[in-house]
């Protein structure tokens, strides 16, 4: 189906409304997800760490991804469009798209339309920001397609007669599928090379992502043919009195709402992809937006769609805004795939609980400080708490590592502590005493022998504790290069009449308790 | 919401209320099984005797002695954090990423928190209980009773479970479970030779109320292969070797 697609780069620059002569960057989980131009000159590019966009442009203002901020500023440019286009599907903050059949007659062409809605646009973006990339729209046979037209075209309008032949010189990346890295390794580097295979055979061997690759290669729609309108009465609404005036009142009451129709449509065995959301008001304004999926929108998605709708509408600009409170909510899923289901829990993948704990994290980061908050990340040591290092929370991907957890192999670090690991490691060893029976210190050789028998040791000013067993001296020496961070120490295991374990350090005459078996 | 079940008899006839039914009733016996959120948290085998329903419980406070504490404590999440649960650690000095991992709790879906003030604890709890199933404490500031029964409240209302490991009084969190060490001993150290290869514990566990008779098992935490063993025979121990 020939598709609109209107794309503004780097949407979140331009929703926080950040002048044009400071270099902006939006960071989600501690990367660069947009950047302002005058960032880009300076190769600060998506995808990058802050330290890293930090170095490489000193000035740089940071601004945290804010996607309520982001749905409510795109509203003012979806409700602009709504005078050239009844049918509007908000893919994401920064991108719509809409059938061009009807519209396009009525304008007079896929050109005059394609230039009527990047004014349109443009206008709308100027009003909000001074900075940003300029929108580009462009026209195809299929979403996908129309969507590569305008980002390829910055800036401009462009229109796709011949669509195969257009997708035929992208490169495979451009697909955005996890299969794409295996088809460049298999020797496919273009989509034309891709289309040119049978989908049968990219079926047997891919699974229903090689038939979508394949789809999506031969300027088709992503919707499969099965994708159809939904049966009746599937709709899901709610009446709500007295009506609500504010936008947490009514997410709330959307989140169950999500779930029920999220629920009726798994009874029957469907998801629903494209979902159009009604509101209405006291006085009879209605508010109505599609919104579309790559693939099945979950409860929670919905949910956050309602959100992002609500509140473009309630804090956008004056004029659009309604004047009495909310007393309907409808959910219509608007087309519907076969559930085709996810098996989640089995090998272990994402669950809901876990981006649930997620959110919650962020919100106990908010209270805490992040340093408080923090999370195990493989390191390799020799020590007993050098294993794995405690980072931020923020600093690492957590629904990504549960997705593919890192399996690193077990390097091999000479002098190191057999298994089990004592779990009290202290941050600074705790002064102690080790003594044999006549009451002299025990000390370590430098050729690692040990001087007499320990028969008692305390720690710091304590009583004294018999040791029962013992065993020692493992004999540690760190970085000899550096003079700063040299270390020569002997661990020892010791076994007290209390029964508790320890692991003691004995560096020149000092002793040290490293670590407890608790 | 949902919509009723259409019949199309050929004949043209409105369905009869009782085909209605009975198809409703199979739909029902023959739908999907929602993995519902069950009522107890997996425990791994060695420590199920010492709790009555064989796990957790969703909503009930275990207090775990001070001796062996943070092992035990760890130990009692390991299973449910195999099953997908997350489970968090708030401590002044927090243990040893690497011990936790060892013990069986999945590196992933574990947090640890540290608190820089007292006061910040409750609002720590209060806030990890939203998204995390199981909340180990450990070594908990003094808390006003009407605090600790907020926050027992709490977890009741949250479904999680709550692990208070090695203070001496613990009744404002009004503990179900209280589990205490009361024999261990380590295996593998000699005089001066071998090295610290498994631990025997024997823990004890008292309920409430109907499971108020306590319960006894023996375990090796950690074990000579792995997290926590049973014991069934006394353990192979590894051969003494030279380290290093």
């Amino acid at each position: 189906m020939r598709t609109l697609v209107v794309d503004v780069p780097d949407w979140p620059v331009v929703a926080a409304g950040a002048p044009c002569d400071v270099p902006t960057v939006v960071l989600h989980a501690n990367r660069v997800i947009a950047a302002s131009p005058l960032a880009r000159s300076d190769l600060v590019l998506p995808g990058l760490r802050r330290r890293e966009a930090q170095a490489r442009c000193p000035s740089l203002v940071v601004l945290e991804h804010d996607p309520v901020r982001d749905a409510r500023a795109f509203e003012a440019v979806a409700g602009a469009l709504d005078a050239l286009c009844p049918r509007i599907e908000v893919l994401q903050p920064g991108r719509l798209a809409f059938a061009t059949h009807g519209p396009s007659r009525y304008w007079g062409g896929d050109q005059e339309l394609a230039r009527r809605t990047l004014a349109t646009v443009n206008q709308v973006v100027e009003s909000l920001a001074e900075v940003g990339a300029p929108a580009s729209v462009g026209v195809a046979d299929s979403c996908f397609a129309a969507q590569m037209a305008a980002q390829q075209n910055t800036g401009g309008a462009m229109v796709v007669d011949d669509t195969v032949g257009f997708l035929a010189r992208l490169p495979v990346s451009s697909l955005g599928l996890e299969l794409s890295d295996l088809l460049v390794r298999l020797g496919i580097g273009t989509l034309g090379q891709l289309a040119a295979l049978d989908r049968a055979h990219l079926l047997a061997r891919f699974g229903p992502e090689g038939e979508l690759a394949h789809r999506l290669a031969s300027g088709e729609d992503d919707r499969p043919l099965e994708a159809s309108g939904p049966p009746l009465n599937l709709a899901a609404s709610m009446e709500i009195d007295p009506p609500a005036m504010a936008v947490e009142q009514v997410a709330f009451m959307a989140k169950s709402l999500a779930e029920q129709l999220h629920a009726d449509l798994a009874r029957r065995g469907l998801a629903c992809s494209r979902v159009a959301i009604e509101v209405e008001t006291e006085h009879g304004e209605q508010r109505s937006r599609l919104w579309r999926h790559q693939g099945a929108l979950s409860a929670a998605a919905m949910a956050e769609r309602v959100r992002w709708q609500l509140d473009g509408w309630l804090n956008g600009p004056v004029g659009a805004a309604p004047s009495a409170g909310i007393v309907l909510l409808r959910l219509v899923p608007d087309e519907v795939l076969p559930d085709r289901g996810r098996q989640l829990g089995f090998w272990g993948g994402q669950t809901e609980a876990d981006s649930e704990a997620v959110r919650m994290l962020s919100r106990l980061g908010a209270q805490l400080g992040r340093n408080c908050v923090l999370v195990a990340e493989t390191a390799g040591g020799r020590g007993p708490s050098q294993q794995r290092s405690l980072v931020p929370f923020d600093a690492v991907d957590l629904l990504g590592r549960i997705d593919h957890p890192t399996k690193t192999a077990v390097q091999p670090w000479p002098g190191r502590l057999p298994h089990p690991w004592p779990i009290v490691v202290h941050d600074n060893a705790l002064p102690a005493e080790v003594v044999d029976e006549c009451g002299r210190p025990v000390l370590v050789g430098g050729r690692g022998e040990i001087t007499a028998r320990p028969a008692k040791w305390r720690v710091g000013a304590g009583s004294w504790r018999a040791i029962t067993a013992w065993a020692g001296p493992w004999c540690v020496e760190e970085r000899w290069w550096d003079s700063r961070r040299t270390r020569r120490c002997a661990r020892f295991q010791v076994v007290d009449d209390t029964g508790t374990a320890s692991l003691l350090t004995v560096e020149g005459q000092n002793w040290g308790v490293e670590a407890t078996y608790d | 919401m949902g919509a009723a079940l259409r019949l199309s008899r050929p004949s043209g006839q409105k369905p009869a209320r009782r085909d209605i039914a009975a198809l409703e009733e199979l739909n029902r016996r023959t739908g999907p099984v929602s993995m519902a959120r069950e009522q107890a948290l997996p425990v791994l085998d060695p420590l199920a005797p010492l709790f009555p329903d064989a796990g957790l419980r969703r909503g009930t406070t275990v207090a775990v002695g001070t001796r062996a504490s943070v092992s035990l404590s760890m130990a009692l999440g390991a299973a449910a954090s195999a099953a997908g649960s997350w489970v968090a650690v708030v401590a002044e000095q927090l243990p040893n990423a690497e011990s936790v991992v060892e013990l069986g709790v999945s590196p992933e879906r574990l947090v640890m928190v540290k608190p820089q003030l007292a006061s910040s604890w409750a609002t720590a709890v209060a806030t990890l209980l939203d998204g995390v199933d199981v909340v180990v404490l450990i070594r908990p500031p003094r808390l006003a009773d009407a605090l600790g029964r907020r926050l027992a409240a709490r977890v009741r209302e949250r479904g999680a479970v709550l692990v208070v490991a090695g203070v001496g009084s613990v009744s404002a969190f009004e503990p179900e479970v209280r589990l205490a060490v009361v024999e261990e001993q380590w295996l593998g150290l000699g005089a001066g030779y071998g090295h610290l290869q498994a631990r025997r514990l024997t823990v004890e566990a008292v309920g409430r109320r109907a499971a108020s008779r306590p319960r006894r098992c023996i375990i090796n935490l950690p074990g000579v292969r792995g997290a926590i063993e049973t014991i069934e025979a006394p353990p192979a121990l590894l051969p003494v070797s030279q380290v290093g």
